[in-house]
């Protein structure tokens, strides 16, 4: 066995740069970082063959004198961190003091810089750790730094890199992170020689959003900027109708760091939750400014980790957050406010009946083009803050709304409803939008603990032998649903009470389907989540099927309903309810147009 | 066949048979009627196989006996249509042509050999019931029946005959009507079975102008009824039924008297504040009051809270009903009859052709069509009522009278 040694500092540092220094985008991540730290106006990023032949980051930030620059590479030297008590309250990006040694160790690195207000400027470079004199330079105020052949001493680092365009769209996705996050500061992208973004400082990131995810996600942003105990919730999301198929449109900060957290990405889930389609992610640029010493970001050292103190109070107050601005600025008129109850009190039949007029002529006087469906009439802000969304934004999907004169309606094929609506028209997946309703009016009882039970005559058996178990961990839920179920012998319930919203459905074939998705549905699953399922799962068999034919008033009492609850854009399994083909279309396709 | 007959007749004969064809089937040759001549008579059968009618038409001028399977609807539109006194029917094949006055329609038919064949009623098995009872049992039962398929035995109308005595029981395991009557003789060997609420339907239809008693037959898996005019056989609903007579509580400490048709009215005022699919009144009983309350949270929201007054001598109690099920048995109570939600091809042919015959001759004249079946002798309706209550979890028990119970499970409210 080779005798232990103690690693020479190099090789520590080398491993270290590892760490750190994952692929060149790493790097830029890391100068950028250290360019905001120094208050910088304007950042540019170069790049040559994706970062392997070199990145040079350049800002206007406060600079370096020639002592500074002296320590600049050596490891854990850093202007952020001055004892272990501040680690509690990091504001910087930086403070491992890391960045600049494991760059210097892994690439060949030149500095050169010249503090804000002074005349001379000065260079530093330095070697696979072997650090160079300080010498007097020319430079503009501000700091430039340069990585040439980085990794160029670890092979098999650099054997692993991507192909060199993979490489340097990992560092535009670095710089749109930056961009986003700090629109008052100008970035200036270019790639072996070539100009890729150039971002002048805006005010609102919904430019910048705009600018780089196109005008329809920019139109589908609805503004949230929340604060409570302790936690700050600003940035952007988008209306459900806006969705792309994977997360990467979910840009999340924390003090102004992007991180991947699973809180933030939980709680962002369950506020889209059944508002979009399975396999469907919805867009968010959120950013989270929360106490420094309720985080700990000294978790990965990249730092794209973070630990909450107290996270379930920012996943529930994020989901909320979210969930209440979807539902807002979403539907006016079809929501029922909390206080609906006061409203109703307040106002006399004959003012509700002038305000339902009113809102008639607007709906026939307004110019064709202007947004109608998310401006509420006056007098209703109960509903929303009228004005929240960012001027010139409107729904691209105005949400069905019957017509005003009643839109005439027709089942076909015993299965979709095709409406008539100002503007187009719909068809409707009869059975999904039964499902949905049912889903959130089973949903609102029970959370609020306002569950009917209709008794039985006779107690409905349910016979799962063998399952006891299942039937064990299913009860405290079915009895939240309002089922009220007894143990009748091994393997056997019976049901006393069923919840009045089954309706004239059998209770015994509901519970049974319960117990057959409660075994395959994952074990480990929180209680809320599995009680979501369920009353999926109940909403889905109480829901009236493709098949079945309905009368015209029940057709008409369907569609009623649907106002009743906030979105109808998918069932709760995720599949769609409605398609809205609009005039224009059919005028197009009969060439009326 | 050839024969002639008298229009009003034949209209009304039709449209008692359409309302047993299917309204939609895989076996075409079901939709049509099949009508058979001979003997002086007319006689007319449709069936979808689960039940079936046969209805005859009397005084019938027939030149040439026979048959001939006729397309229902059709057949039903052209006899209400036209405004002759009389038709002539000549059939060759399964060719039919049908004579009026200066002009006549020439239809196509099926073989009437591949017409289902329709089973004969055994008079000597026949058990025997008064029409008017028959119709009052079926009148206060069958609407409580459920509409869920899965529950099957609870879809029909459990029906027992003994000696001198005839139940129907009808119930969707939440709700329970009952109603018995005494008849004269019945079978020694008690029958009880479950028939679907259509065929209890149907029954009352072939019920002729001057009968007094439907003899039925009841074999394993069917049931038969004849009048003087008309045969129906259909198919039992099989299952077990519950007990009945053990889920009637007992002991009930609390009990209130009540005008049935004050109750409806106040039923009716608070219901309009329940909410859409939670449909929960609130019963609440102190001396010689019942107040009640229902309330609304979502959609347009309000309460109501209405005032009874009761005979009532027990204790303040509190319990909550589906109001609906309160108010199709006060209905019955008030002499009418409940909307049921009637199963599915239930007289569609029928409906579709009246609906197209009113709109020909104008609503005065369809009225005149109708058939001449006497209409159910009027319901004196009591006014008093009785509401026995126990406790929270034990159905309420009403009775209206010594032979018609009806009880509603109450439901209960988390908060």
């Amino acid at each position: 066995m080779p005798p232990i040694r103690v690693l020479d500092n190099s090789v520590v540092n080398l491993i270290a740069a590892g760490e750190v220094l994952e692929r060149p985008a790493s790097a830029v991540k890391e100068l950028i970082e250290n360019a905001l730290d120094a208050g910088a106006t304007r950042v540019e990023v170069e790049f040559e063959d994706g970062g392997r032949r070199l990145i040079r980051v350049t800002d206007d930030g406060a600079g370096m004198g020639p002592e500074d620059l002296a320590l600049a590479f050596l490891p854990h030297a850093t202007s952020k961190l001055a004892a272990v008590a501040d680690l509690a309250e990091i504001r910087s990006f930086g403070f491992r003091g890391e960045a600049l040694a494991s760059i210097a160790e892994v690439a060949r690195a030149r500095i050169v810089s010249r503090p804000r207000g002074t005349e001379s400027a000065h260079e530093l470079e330095a070697e696979a750790g072997k650090i160079g004199a300080v010498k007097p330079s020319a430079s503009p105020e501000g700091t430039t730094i340069e990585a040439w052949d980085l990794f160029g001493n670890i092979p098999a680092r650099r054997k692993f890199l991507k192909t060199s365009p993979v490489e340097a769209a990992h560092i535009g996705d670095v710089v749109t992170r930056f961009a986003l996050s700090r629109p008052d500061v100008r970035f200036e992208l270019r790639g072996d020689s070539i100009p890729i973004a150039t971002m002048s400082p805006v005010e609102d990131i919904a430019d910048r959003i705009g600018h780089y995810f196109g005008k329809e996600l920019r139109q589908a942003l609805v503004k949230v900027d929340a604060q409570a105990r302790g936690i700050r919730l600003r940035g952007y999301v988008a209306r459900p109708t806006f969705t792309v198929n994977n997360t990467r449109l979910q840009f999340t900060w924390v003090n102004g760091r992007w991180v991947r957290d699973k809180v933030l990405f939980r709680s962002i889930i369950e506020a889209y939750s059944d508002l979009v389609m399975v396999r469907r992610a919805p867009a968010v640029f959120l950013f989270v400014d929360i106490e420094p010493r309720d985080i700990d970001v000294n978790v990965h050292p990249a730092k794209v980790e973070i630990r909450f103190a107290n996270s379930s109070r920012v996943h529930d107050f994020v989901r909320d957050e979210i969930r209440g601005r979807l539902m807002a600025g979403g539907v006016p008129q079809q929501f029922v406010p909390k206080d609906a109850w006061s409203s109703f009190v307040q106002r006399t039949p004959d003012e509700r009946r002038n305000e339902r007029q009113q809102e008639l002529m607007e709906f026939f006087t307004r110019p064709a083009d202007t947004p109608v469906f998310f401006t509420p009439p006056p007098g209703k802000s109960a509903f929303a803050e009228p004005r929240d969304i960012p001027p010139g934004v409107q729904d691209p999907t105005p949400p069905m709304r019957p017509m005003a004169s009643g839109g005439r309606a027709y089942q076909l094929h015993d299965a979709y409803l095709i409406e008539e609506v100002p503007g187009g028209l719909n068809v409707i997946d009869q059975h999904a939008l039964h499902e949905r309703i049912l889903y959130y009016r089973i949903r609102s009882r029970v959370l609020a603990h306002d569950v009917a039970r209709q008794r039985l005559l006779v107690p409905s058996i349910v016979r799962d032998s063998g399952r006891e178990k299942v039937i064990a961990a299913a009860r405290p839920l079915l009895d939240r649903l309002g089922f009220e179920i007894e143990e009748f012998g091994p393997g056997a319930l019976a049901i006393h009470a069923a919840p009045d919203w089954i309706g004239t459905k059998d209770p015994a074939g509901i519970v049974r389907d319960i117990l057959m998705d409660f075994d395959t549905a994952n074990p480990g699953r929180a209680a809320d989540d599995a009680l979501d399922h369920f009353i999926a799962t109940c909403a889905c068999k109480a829901a009236i099927k493709a098949g079945e034919r309905l009368a015209p008033e029940e057709v008409r009492a369907l569609l009623e309903d649907r106002v009743r609850i906030d979105h109808s854009q998918t069932c709760p399994h995720g599949r769609p309810v409605t398609l809205r083909i609009t005039l224009d279309e059919l005028e197009k396709h009969f060439g009326r147009k | 066949m050839r024969f002639r007959c008298k229009r009003a007749d034949l209209s009304q004969a039709v449209g008692v048979v359409a309302s047993a064809v299917p309204a939609r089937t895989s076996v075409p040759i079901l939709q049509n009627i099949k009508v058979t001549a001979a003997d002086g008579e007319l006689t007319l059968t449709a069936t979808d196989l689960e039940m079936g009618l046969r209805y005859s038409v009397r005084d019938v001028g027939i030149q040439k006996s026979g048959a001939a399977v006729l397309p229902a609807q059709k057949l039903n539109q052209i006899v209400r249509d036209i405004r002759d006194d009389e038709v002539k029917f000549d059939v060759d094949g399964k060719l039919c042509s049908i004579e009026i006055e200066g002009g006549q329609f020439k239809l196509t038919g099926a073989d009437p050999q591949d017409f289902p064949q329709f089973p004969e009623f055994d008079e000597k098995k026949a058990v025997r019931i008064n029409v008017d009872d028959f119709r009052d049992m079926v009148r206060k039962t069958a609407f409580a029946v459920s509409s869920e398929p899965s529950r099957y035995a609870l879809t029909g109308v459990l029906f027992v005959i003994r000696e001198n005595e005839a139940r129907m029981v009808g119930t969707d395991g939440k709700r329970l009507a009952y109603a018995k009557k005494k008849i004269k003789g019945g079978p020694r060997d008690e029958v009880k079975v479950i028939v679907p609420p259509k065929a209890l339907h149907l029954v009352e239809k072939i019920i002729a102008e001057g009968d007094e008693e439907i003899a039925f037959e009841f074999e394993e898996t069917q049931m038969k009824a004849k009048t003087s005019a008309g045969t129906l056989f259909a198919r039992l609903v099989e299952g077990s039924f519950p007990n009945y007579e053990d889920v009637i509580p007992g002991d009930p400490d609390k009990k209130v008297q009540v005008n049935p048709g004050e109750l409806e009215y106040r039923l009716r005022l608070a219901t309009s504040m329940t909410d859409d699919k939670s449909r929960a009144v609130k019963f609440q009983l102190s001396k010689d009051k019942l107040k009640l309350f229902a309330r609304r949270i979502t959609g347009e929201a309000g309460e109501a809270s209405h005032e009874v007054a009761v005979k009532y001598a027990g204790p303040d109690f509190e319990i909550s009903f589906n109001p609906d099920f309160f108010i199709d048995f006060l209905k019955v109570v008030a002499g009418g009859r409940p909307d049921v939600a009637d199963s599915e091809a239930d007289t569609k042919v029928e409906a579709r052709a009246e609906a197209k015959a009113d709109k020909a001759k104008g609503k005065k004249a369809a009225k005149e069509e109708k058939p001449k079946a006497p209409p159910p002798e009027p319901v004196e309706a009591p006014s008093t009522i009785t509401l026995d209550l126990r406790d929270k979890l034990t159905a309420g028990v009403i009775r209206a009278g010594r032979d018609y119970i009806y009880l509603v499970m109450p439901l209960t409210i988390d908060v």
